[in-house]
């Protein structure tokens, strides 16, 4: 590979290395947000309970093995730490 | 694994896919070690897992066949194809793009174009893939990569390829989704392919077909991952410019951007152009699916900045009149009494650009740029302007377009719950210094 690229791909995984904020839930929402994608989805951006309500559905409904008992911990973590 | 058949996953229906995760992990963890950095690992089983069935199964909705979970290119051997100028910008899934001061170029190099996956690179290989065509035709028909080559005329056509958030970053307040730079996510390159029409017309198209629907061959991390699937209007699957490809600018598709086979619909989001195709359906309604109904859609009807989706959400189809600036480069010095040549692109979907204006003082005032003859229908137009700066200090260059139909590019782009279509005016800050 050549050195360019893995500078790009190293400053990339710097950048996406996000620190979720710690509190209840937190550890659910690593683990299950991470499982597909990148935590900057959810650090990047702040919405409202509805909004983070929604888009956990929209997870769900790309085949995130989320439970209804998991949803509502994740809408209430995000809501919490990256609400508006 | 598709909107018919997930509601009933099982474990055994993942068994290769964990495989798959399997490659992606150890091709993680060796990149993981590779720069002494953790963000890449996966700490859980999917089989551990226990699987929700997904929210909805549009009855209406035909069964796409399902993704063969196979071996994956990682992302480090894709991103070592790509110029350096390539800013990734998230990596599960993997997203890149280069600038608009690194998209000068006439007809965009392969290794210059944005990368957006929605799930991860499959590495397919061009002998034994096939494609099929399949739903309301007279006769299903399945080509071989060579034979579809053998079979059907290939047509070679410049076409704008541009992802929905493509500039997302723009957008206050700001919608969720892949942080597109408030210039990237967009590349014109040379596609060669088989007309979709032509292949539409062997097969036979039954009445009461209204849509044609994309399926890839990509797959997810989880088995459960529903697969990217985007159908469009007979009109625009028909239309002589869209095409199934297998070559960018001569070459065969680099992995990430469709190999062996993908579709190109020029002039609209990139999402309706999926890659690593093995299947084509022709339907009697807008195919149903997470990527139809739940993303890739906008208000029917301008909403303000912050509010939620309205009900009255329409598909995003074509892309409306833009422009960028790709030179000079944000950032870049002149002289008093010099030259600061300016050029750009600007592509309008289905429209055509008819006017390029650059402004050198924040749009007060406004001089039309010169336009390169115009390229195939939906190519980008090239654009260039030659300013001579009179005082010292920050200058800002804008550009802003007008298509066929009298659109002009707005200074900001209506704002959308979920960032598509940015189409605000380009701005280029540079310094004039003292000769």
């Amino acid at each position: 590979m050549g050195t360019g690229g893995l500078l790009v791909l190293a400053s990339a995984i710097g950048q996406s290395a996000a620190v979720l904020i710690d509190g209840p839930g937190v550890e659910l929402v690593r683990q299950k947000c991470s499982l597909c994608h990148d935590l900057e989805h959810i650090t990047a951006i702040r919405q409202t309970r509805e909004e983070w309500a929604d888009t956990v559905k929209v997870m769900i409904s790309r085949g995130a093995p989320i439970t209804p008992e998991d949803e509502a911990i994740i809408v209430e973590y995000c809501t919490k730490y990256y609400g508006k | 694994m598709n909107s018919s058949d997930a509601s009933n996953a099982k474990p055994d229906q993942g068994e290769k896919g964990i495989v798959t995760r399997r490659v992606f992990l150890k091709s993680a963890g060796r990149l993981g070690a590779l720069l002494a950095v953790g963000s890449a690992t996966i700490a859980l089983d999917a089989a551990a897992q226990s699987s929700q069935a997904p929210a909805t199964s549009p009855a209406a909705s035909p069964a796409p066949p399902p993704p063969i979970p196979g071996p994956i290119v990682p992302n480090a051997a894709v991103i070592a194809e790509k110029d350096p100028v390539m800013k990734v910008l998230t990596e599960r899934p993997l997203t890149a793009n280069a600038t608009a001061e690194n998209l000068n170029d006439a007809v965009t190099p392969a290794n210059r174009l944005f990368i957006r996956n929605n799930l991860l690179t499959p590495d397919l290989q061009a002998a034994g893939h096939t494609l099929t065509i399949k739903g309301l035709v007279d006769k299903q028909m399945t080509f071989t990569f060579d034979d579809l080559q053998k079979t059907f005329p290939a047509v070679t056509a410049q076409g704008m390829l541009e992802c929905a958030g493509s500039g997302r970053t723009a957008f206050s307040p700001l919608p969720k989704g892949t942080p597109w730079n408030p210039s990237g996510g967009y590349g014109c390159p040379k596609w060669t392919g088989a007309r979709l029409r032509d292949i539409l017309k062997a097969a036979g198209v039954k009445p009461g077909a209204v849509h044609v629907a994309f399926f890839g061959a990509d797959f997810g991390e989880l088995p459960t991952a529903k697969p990217v699937v985007r159908s469009i209007p007979m009109s625009k699957a028909l239309e002589p410019n869209t095409l199934v490809a297998w070559a960018i600018n001569g070459e065969p598709l680099p992995k990430v951007h469709g190999f062996p086979l993908r579709m190109i619909v020029p002039g609209w989001v990139g999402s309706a152009s999926i890659k690593w195709l093995v299947g084509i359906e022709v339907l009697d309604a807008p195919f149903k699916g997470t990527y139809m109904d739940d993303s890739y859609r906008v208000p029917a009807h301008p909403i303000a900045p912050g509010e939620k989706m309205p009900k009255d959400a329409v598909s995003t189809e074509a892309w409306p009149v833009k422009s960028v600036i790709t030179q000079p480069a944000p950032g870049a010095k002149f002289k008093i009494g010099g030259k600061i040549a300016i050029a750009g692109k600007a592509w309008a979907g289905e429209n055509s650009v008819t006017r390029v204006e650059v402004s050198l003082d924040e749009g007060v005032t406004w001089k039309q740029a010169t336009l390169a003859k115009p390229g195939n229908k939906y190519a980008w137009r090239v654009f260039s302007f030659s300013a001579q700066p009179k005082r010292q200090g920050y200058v800002t260059i804008l550009a802003r377009a007008t298509d066929s139909k009298g659109n002009v590019q707005p200074i900001v782009a209506a704002w959308n719950p979920l960032g598509y279509f940015w189409n605000g005016i380009h701005r280029v800050g540079v310094t004039v210094e003292n000769a």
